[in-house]
């Protein structure tokens, strides 16, 4: 709790640096801010709000892991969106304060204990979102992917406000301990299990797995590429630990419903977003198509939950955060260098721009699952996992995705060294370098040592 | 001494590489492989006098899977570390004499290959293993990538990645059953040998790591991304590839298929057997229609790499030691041949063997060397190719006759498309405008090729020897049951 009035406090800040013309504070405020939220909650000073807050929020192991994740991931977006925003200094101090608000609705998220807190979670981590979507306002796709982000979302609101309602309606509350006692007293009814069901549609939409993924390319494609680096990234840390408290929560009363439920959109999602994919041309579609397929895969997971779900969920989206905030970072270097944003125009980019193509080549081979670099055991574990719950072919159709997969990672790589054409020199700062080769040595070090990645997390 | 020396070795030349100069980048690869050889002919000669001579290494590393950094070697390692290594410096030779452009990143991308095949001929950790042989994977991709010549070069190089990707990702399907099979994780080599698995399960994991390795080496119908990769590839690149990297295959057929799945190869080895050897033959009469001489050798180098593969699954002393020999034997000669190769484009800048004739007028050391190592291929006796030919020969022939003749037939041919190149690009009508022979550090290494191919092929008891004991050891339990 703590660590939410400090990055509330810390938003407000950013926000008032921008009134009174100390633009160049902001960041470093922030990211200190993001580093004392880190220090808290490793430390576990958090303070005990049980009371104050009516048991609405509740800090326990799963939230503080879920929200070190999304502050650790949200330094690596800041430092990112630093050098991409640098032009459009505008508003940076406001973009800085919304990206902080909705970071803190993330957190509220993973930490709710009230359905209620679901609901204003969902909407202080999305509504900072829709406006940071549509926040290049002279760009078209940027207003179009703010409209769309927004108009979707609010269905997706609909159902998950429909679906507490229904389990108000059938259960008296929106407190978790007292639904769950109600339960055991009353037994499930049809009202409830119609309530879970909207409640996992919008998490499905939230998290962009199919059949609710239509939105994600639009958007992702039309935003600023920090914002579609962080809602590919945070949100889904945020969503995800979101849906597993909420998938332990109706833990004891799931049967076949959800798990086939669940099964299909997981095929669905790998094989949609693994196959179009293959037919992108656009750079930024194809990551974004690419974390489409990472959520199915992840959501395998879900399926057999035990002690060690959340640290290889965690793992995973640590792992493919990184590389995936990494390989935007670039997209967004390249776009705004030279205009390129198709992967074929990425043709001979490692004739000049080694350290560029060298880190994208991490990136694209993290992805691609190639041991040992983190992406590897993101996939490993969660399949092991599901493999052992005896989900034989899922996991057979996970893997099968998964070299569908490496042949759009392996197109982009391929392209970097081609000899055919030449990229001139890119223009980087030293602050930037440092985040490539920071990035470089964490997707190495998450691989190689994932007995202590998991230890953190776990 | 200690194995670790082999994997620092050319690890960390390859980082000195990347941070030296560019004049040095050359004859630091070339000095860090001769290294690499002495200190492995200083192994052996340790390994020779006294077994335990050369100390492996076991550290935790990934303690809640129950993996370890554990290598080691035994004879069987041995050779092919010598193999490797001996290959990785013809093919550094090979890069000398020719202009390669980002010489710095290309040798240090050789010293990674070196060093992540070498990792693979150590590991005595299942996963450890897998890690090593994905990892050998990504400089060759590169170096395909980079310094291939091709038209459809990157389509050939992604293929080739996912083809060895999908079967690396079923070995490892079946890594991660052997480690957990057991009461507690336990990738490490021993443990997983010692685990009873019924007849059905060793069959699925037999099957599995088949395709991997069948992939890899290749064996037919699994064959399909070779062709092109090893003619698009530059030629040190094949020669890796062809010399070292397809024997990482076959060799862990032999380290870890036969003693954990014994059973499933006694009664289901026989089909991919047939596979290769029709793959024996199959080769041999497509190489025969090949107007392209790099072509052509990779489809030779199939159709060797295929007998070896027949005669590691007889399962027998004779079959095993055979293979043995025959892999230090198609190592050198591909090697040796695929230089050859490289030397003919040089002279007319094609691989069209019939924009060639009359060579040898102008060039008689390079029509004798040229000669003896095709003899080397063909496995004319006293050349290194006979006696491991007739050894795995003789073990198919008491296996299966069928195979034998598959086999059999598939070497037949193999005479008659060696002897037509050579006839066409040495002999016959004149098209020739080089009037000099080749020089320099070309004639001393196809001299020394010749050398080693005739010397092994004369003296070939030392390989059988530093196996013995390896091969005895993987038999055994077979054997006693």
């Amino acid at each position: 709790m703590n660590v939410i009035i400090l990055l509330a406090i810390t938003g407000i800040f950013s926000m008032f640096s921008g009134i009174f013309k100390q633009k160049m504070l902001a960041l470093p405020v922030i990211l200190l801010a993001f580093i004392s939220a880190l220090v808290l909650l490793s430390l576990g000073y958090l303070g005990d709000f049980t009371a104050l807050t009516n048991n609405m929020v509740l800090f326990d192991a799963h939230a503080i892991k879920f929200s070190m994740v999304i502050v650790f991931l949200s330094i690596f977006v800041f430092i990112m969106g630093q050098y991409y925003y640098s032009e459009d200094i505008e508003h940076l101090t406001d973009i800085f304060a919304l990206f902080v608000f909705s970071i803190v609705g993330g957190i509220l998220l993973v930490s709710f204990q009230n359905l209620t807190m679901l609901f204003l979670g969902t909407e202080i981590l999305s509504i900072p979102l829709y406006i940071l979507a549509a926040s290049n306002r002279r760009s078209l796709a940027s207003n179009e992917a703010g409209l769309k982000y927004y108009l979707m979302g609010s269905f997706a609101t609909c159902f998950l406000l429909l679906g507490i309602t229904l389990i108000y309606g059938a259960h008296g509350s929106f407190d978790l301990d007292i639904i769950t006692a109600s339960i055991t007293a009353k037994g499930l009814s049809s009202l409830f299990i119609t309530g879970v069901i909207l409640i996992l549609c919008a998490f499905i939409f939230k998290l962009s797995a199919v059949p609710f993924h239509f939105w994600a390319p639009d958007v992702y494609h039309g935003a600023p590429t920090v914002l579609t680096a962080f809602v590919s990234t945070v949100v889904k840390v945020a969503v995800f630990g979101a849906l597993l408290k909420f998938m332990l929560f109706i833990g004891d009363h799931q049967g076949e419903k959800w798990t086939i439920l669940f099964m299909l959109v997981i095929i669905a999602t790998m094989i949609f977003g693994n196959i179009v994919s293959v037919r992108q041309t656009n750079f930024k579609r194809l990551l974004a198509y690419s974390g489409i397929a990472n959520v199915g895969f992840v959501l395998i997971a879900l399926l057999a939950i035990n002690d060690l779900t959340s640290s290889y969920i965690l793992y995973n989206l640590l792992a493919y955060g990184i590389a995936s905030i990494l390989a935007f970072s670039i997209y967004a270097t390249i776009k705004t260098n030279t205009g390129i944003d198709t992967i074929e125009g990425l043709a001979g980019l490692m004739a000049n721009n080694k350290l560029l193509s060298i880190s994208l080549i991490f990136a694209m081979f993290s992805f691609a699952g190639i041991p040992p670099l983190a992406g590897f055991f993101g996939k490993y574990f969660i399949i092991v996992n599901a493999v052992n719950s005896g989900y034989i072919w899922l996991s057979i159709i996970a893997v099968v995705s998964s070299v569908i997969a490496a042949y759009n990672y392996l197109r982009v790589s391929a392209i970097l060294v081609s000899h055919n054409s030449e990229i001139a020199v890119i223009p980087m700062s030293t602050l930037y370098r440092i985040f490539l080769v920071a990035c470089i040595i964490c997707i190495v070090v998450i691989g190689i040592l994932p007995d202590h990645v998991l230890g953190i997390l776990g | 001494m200690n194995i670790l020396f082999i994997l620092l070795i050319p690890f960390l030349s390859a980082l000195i590489i990347l941070l030296a100069s560019f004049k040095l980048s050359q004859k630091l690869a070339i000095l860090s492989s001769a290294a690499s050889v002495v200190v492995i002919g200083f192994m052996l000669a340790l390994f020779g006098q006294n077994t335990a001579a050369i100390s492996s290494i076991d550290l935790p590393w990934i303690a809640s899977m129950g993996v370890h950094f554990h290598i080691g070697a035994d004879g069987m390692s041995l050779l092919m570390i010598l193999i490797c290594n001996v290959v990785a410096l013809i093919s550094m030779y090979v890069s000398l004499g020719d202009q390669i452009h980002n010489p710095k990143q290309y040798f240090a991308l050789i010293l990674f290959m070196q060093t992540f095949m070498n990792g693979v001929f150590v590991a005595q950790d299942l996963f450890l293993y897998y890690i090593f042989w994905e990892l050998a994977l990504i400089p060759a991709y590169f170096l395909l990538l980079i310094w291939g010549k091709g038209e459809k070069l990157r389509p050939a190089t992604i293929k080739f990645f996912l083809f060895t990707l999908l079967g690396s990702l079923l070995m490892l399907i079946a890594i991660v059953w052997l480690g957990n099979a057991g009461t507690t994780s336990d990738y490490s080599l021993s443990a997983i040998s010692g685990l009873t698995i019924d007849t059905e399960t060793q069959l699925m994991i037999f099957g599995a790591f088949m395709v991997a390795y069948g992939i890899k080496t290749p064996i037919f119908p699994l064959h399909s991304w070779q062709a092109d990769t090893y003619t698009f590839a530059p030629a040190p690149v094949t020669i890796l590839l062809s010399g070292v990297m397809s024997k990482m295959a076959l060799y862990t057929i032999i380290r870890f298929v036969i003693p954990v799945v014994p059973e499933a190869v006694a009664e289901y080895g026989i089909y991919f057997m047939y596979a290769a050897t029709f793959g024996v033959l199959y080769a041999s009469i497509i190489a025969l229609t090949q107007k392209d001489f790099k072509r052509m050798l990779a489809y030779i180098s199939m159709a060797h790499v295929g007998l070896i593969f027949a005669g590691i699954l007889t399962y027998s002393q004779a079959g095993l030691s055979g293979s043995m020999v025959q892999m230090v034997a198609h190592a050198i000669n591909s090697a040796g041949l695929f230089f050859i190769a490289n030397l003919l484009f040089k002279i007319k800048n094609t691989h069209d063997i019939q924009a060639f004739g009359g060579l040898r007028q102008y060039m008689p050391i390079f029509a004798g060397l040229y000669m003896v190592t095709m003899f080397g291929s063909i496995g004319v006796p006293i050349t290194n190719g006979f006696i491991g030919e007739f050894m795995i020969l003789t073990s198919l022939y008491q296996y299966d006759v069928i195979v034998a003749l598959l086999a059999g037939s598939g070497v037949i041919l193999g005479a008659v498309y060696m002897l037509r190149s050579y006839k066409t690009i040495m002999l016959g009508p004149d098209h020739s405008t080089i009037q000099t022979d080749i020089i320099g550090t070309d004639k001393y290494l196809l001299y020394s090729i010749a050398f080693v191919i005739l010397f092994t092929g004369i003296f070939p008891a030392w390989i059988g020897q530093l196996c013995e004991t390896s091969i005895q050891n993987i038999l055994q339990p077979y054997l006693q049951k």
